[in-house]
């Protein structure tokens, strides 16, 4: 089984200093992992620096090169002269997939995050959510093998976060299936701060340190396999999740690093 | 209705003491004619006016899409490699601070006197701001958006083409907005020596002193530039919102 692995990766910034400190870190083809820490801590560098889009300092990262990446940002980042479809035709556009696909493609991606409605509709005239689920369907448009989440949902409504939550799990667990092949499903690295939504979506949690973001703990998930069983409003309320947000909170405040960061 | 009212009211309340002074004999009207004067110099020569508007209209505007051409290919091509934008950029300023009426004659010995001279001023004048605008624009895209077209390792035209032309284009406006102006200005320079237009008006009135001509023939020539701004800015209104948003909805679910 392939894995992405980062071999004692380091990154610092003029100003900031170190951001990453020598990190390692193996992470199985297929896993959903979460990175979770507190904000300005470094693990939005450390997806960065996975996705390639930073060089780092020191070492490498072994399995992101030639496969196909996706990345979902914090904003849905979507281009505002763009209709929803148009926003979805995007990366298969700069993929160079041949046209009859792109249409169709983009198309079942848009209904399959439930917005078979809103095809010709520009992000202006979507909600947050709306657009967030278009973000979503541009980065799985491409059927990519890797999905990378830089705190997707942080700026979103709880209830829409909750509905995104699950339709990104179902998204992930589909994934598996319509692959057909075991060897590809997709991995999922989710950035959050948020501890239920570390608990709630990822088999294994990395929780990391105040800057440089070193890792605390890296532990696994005590729910039932979240491919396993559909989670949803049961599931946040079942002890096992709530043992598991209060162990990543036992986590946080016993190394300190529920202080807050100095500044930036 | 308000919109109009409120700039005409301090132009006839102007008119209405500038005439009062030449009435009055406190101001001689070789010094400064009389806004009756004016308004009976434009009535009585309206033909010669008329055509000098058209004349100066047309060089101007062919000058604007002539520099509108130029400039965004320019700024197009200097932004696919920093090396050429390196190399090139500080030629382009070289438009922003020419002399234009310094250069004019130049242009008469190259092009002859005529439209073609005109055209070649006010094209100088204005190119300046759209290079400037239009590169500002193409790298003023969000850098998370690059980042996207990184991952999905889009080509350098691509990215140009698909993100940062687009995005570039409330900026391109703002450049055409500035060198609408600068465009007028420079075809009444361009007459000044070439002849034809308003600047010819303008240049054969004073030598007459002809100074109710001189201020009827300046006032079109800022009414050209007004109404050329306003133009941009009315065709960039209604590009830019169908642009981002469709006409139908402006409601936010």
């Amino acid at each position: 089984m392939s894995l992405i692995g980062i071999r004692n990766v380091s990154k610092s910034f003029e100003g900031t200093g170190l951001v990453v400190p020598p990190l390692d870190l193996s992470i199985p083809a297929g896993q959903f992992i979460s990175f979770l820490g507190p904000s300005g801590c470094g693990k939005s560098t450390l997806l960065r620096l996975i996705a390639g889009l930073e060089t780092p300092d020191t070492g490498l990262i072994e399995g992101v090169s030639g496969l196909k990446v996706s990345f979902v940002f914090q904003d849905a980042m979507l281009l505002p002269w763009r209709t929803a479809l148009e926003n979805v035709r995007l990366p298969l556009e700069l993929e160079n997939t041949a046209k009859d696909d792109i249409d169709k493609r983009a198309r079942e991606a848009l209904k399959r995050v439930g917005l078979q409605d809103a095809f010709d509709r520009k992000p202006s005239q979507l909600s947050g959510g709306m657009k967030m689920r278009v973000s979503l369907a541009r980065a799985l448009v491409t059927n990519p093998l890797i999905l990378l989440l830089d705190e997707p949902f942080a700026a979103l409504d709880e209830i829409t976060r909750f509905r995104l939550q699950e339709d990104l799990l179902r998204f992930w667990k589909g994934s598996a299936a319509q692959s057909g092949s075991i060897a590809s499903p997709m991995t999922v690295i989710f950035v959050t701060h948020s501890m239920s939504e570390a608990a709630f979506l990822a088999e294994r949690q990395i929780v990391f340190s105040n800057r440089p973001a070193r890792v605390i703990a890296d532990r696994q998930s005590t729910l039932e396999s979240a491919r396993a069983v559909d989670r949803g409003r049961q599931t946040r309320q079942s002890i096992e999740f709530l043992n598991d947000v209060s162990a990543l909170q036992d986590l946080f405040r016993e190394t300190g690093s529920d202080q807050p960061v100095a500044s930036l | 209705m308000m919109t109009l009212a409120a700039p005409l009211a301090p132009l006839l309340f102007g008119s209405f003491i500038l005439e009062f002074l030449v009435r009055s004999k406190f101001v001689p009207s070789y010094i400064l004619p009389a806004p009756s004067e004016i308004a009976i110099s434009l009535y009585t020569d309206r033909f010669e006016y008329l055509m000098g508007f058209f004349a100066t209209a047309k060089a101007a505007l062919i000058g604007l899409v002539l520099s509108f051409v130029a400039g965004t290919s320019a700024a197009l091509l200097l932004s696919l490699s920093p090396w050429l934008r390196k190399a090139f950029l500080p030629y382009a300023t070289f438009f922003q601070t020419v002399p234009i009426i310094a250069i004019a004659p130049v242009l008469v010995i190259w092009f002859g006197f005529g439209p073609p001279t005109v055209i070649a001023s006010s094209f100088i004048v204005s190119l300046f701001p759209i290079i400037a605008n239009s590169m500002l624009g193409l790298q003023s895209a969000e850098p998370r958006l690059l980042d996207l077209f990184r991952i999905h390792r889009a080509s350098r035209l691509a990215t140009l083409w698909k993100l940062q032309l687009p995005a570039a284009l409330p900026a391109i406006f703002s450049g055409l907005r500035i060198a609408s102006g600068l465009a007028v200005i420079g075809a009444i320079v361009g007459e000044f020596i070439a002849g034809g237009g308003l600047g010819e008006v303008v240049d054969a009135a004073r030598t007459q002193q002809r100074l109710d001509k001189v201020f009827a023939a300046v006032f079109l020539s800022s009414f050209l530039g007004l109404f050329l701004v306003v133009l941009i800015d009315f065709i960039s209104r209604r590009m830019l919102r169908s642009w981002y948003a469709d006409e139908s909805a402006e409601q936010r679910p």
